[in-house]
């Protein structure tokens, strides 16, 4: 489904989230404005096998975790009645679409986004489901950078998480030589602060923000 | 061959499950593990099945893509499955973002998928190539398993 057909029912239906939410839409992402340091709000991923489909995630992106393309691993796909893949086009049944999928995205901002739109949110929110090693990249980071009292200590158990993986894996490799860099600096708070202000605007920069 | 013929040669497909090609990165699956991923892998090989027959016969890249669109549908409809699910150094990403790797059906939670699931159609097949792009970029070490339409 291409980008302008997604844009065309968000500005025909989804105006609401726009007006009453201050979201904005953008290159198939509808996000929380101001967008400050947590990129909050829903992502139309196309379908690679359904030229009329797309899954509507409900996400949020730390920035401060440098990255060059969206990721959704902190959300969820909205599933309505006919399962993870809304059409939004060539449907006939477009409007009951529609009225499925609103109140699905209400009560995600409500359950969910409002809940972890910030750092210390987001830590507080994800600290018990470490369920991967990129879930605790991303709470470390949010401890650190919200200065929760036990960064140090979060960091530390971080680092030794990362050095049992595989570090032959290239990302993982990575993960751990940002991680002991970050252990290097962690009690300087303007250079920690520095850091992650870079990658916010890097970030930002990189997937078009 | 009608939807009804196809389901019912799905319902025949619990010996394929012996001979799918399954690839587990790390570890062995318990008992019950094995046995959810061969009730689900017994579900989707069906929708491979019925896929096909939905489509007919036929060969090249349209033909697989329809098979694909078909089968897509129809695993969705499994309990506990996503579909078209792209992965990149262990995270999630949206269809199309550079160097990512995209299953077919995920099984599990998408963080920590147990099972990934590959259609594949008339001559392709599940190379070491491809089993190594998802052990890379998917996390969890989840069992990858090819699945034919029969």
């Amino acid at each position: 489904m291409k980008n302008i057909a997604v844009e065309r029912v968000v500005k025909r239906y989804l105006q609401a989230f726009i007006i009453n939410d201050d979201f904005i839409f953008s290159n198939n992402l509808l996000y929380k404005s101001p967008l400050e340091d947590i990129l909050a709000g829903f992502c139309f991923e196309k379908s690679g096998l359904n030229k009329d489909g797309v899954y509507v995630w409900c996400f949020v992106q730390p920035l401060y975790l440098k990255s060059e393309h969206i990721i959704l691993s902190y959300g969820k796909r909205l599933k309505g009645t006919r399962g993870e893949l809304w059409l939004l086009k060539n449907n006939t049944n477009l409007e009951e679409t529609i009225e499925e999928l609103i109140p699905l995205m209400k009560d995600a901002i409500d359950v969910f986004l409002n809940n972890v739109d910030t750092p210390s949110k987001f830590y507080n929110y994800y600290q018990d489901k470490l369920v991967n090693l990129r879930m605790a990249e991303a709470v470390t980071y949010s401890a650190i950078y919200s200065k929760n009292k036990d960064s140090k200590l979060i960091l530390e158990n971080y680092i030794n998480i990362l050095e049992n993986e595989n570090i032959e894996v290239d990302w993982v490799k990575n993960l751990l030589d940002v991680a002991k860099g970050l252990k290097l600096i962690i009690g300087n708070d303007e250079a920690i602060q520095n850091l992650f202000q870079k990658n916010i605007i890097e970030t930002k920069q990189t997937i078009g923000l | 061959m009608a939807n009804s013929d196809a389901r019912a040669i799905g319902s025949l497909v619990a010996d394929v499950v012996a001979i799918a090609v399954v690839h587990k990165a790390g570890g062995k699956a318990s008992a019950a593990e094995t046995s959810i991923a061969e009730t689900t892998m017994f579900k989707l090989q069906g929708a491979a099945n019925e896929a096909s027959a939905t489509v007919g016969e036929g060969s090249g890249a349209v033909h697989g893509t329809k098979v694909h669109t078909e089968f897509g549908k129809l695993a969705s409809e499994v309990e506990g499955v996503s579909t078209e699910v792209s992965y990149k150094d262990g995270q999630v990403v949206p269809y199309g973002t550079k160097g990512s790797v995209r299953a077919d059906a995920v099984e599990g939670n998408l963080e920590t998928p147990t099972n990934i699931y590959d259609l594949k159609t008339g001559g392709a097949k599940l190379t070491p190539a491809n089993v190594n792009k998802y052990n890379q970029h998917v996390p969890s070490a989840p069992t990858i398993t090819e699945i034919k339409p029969k």
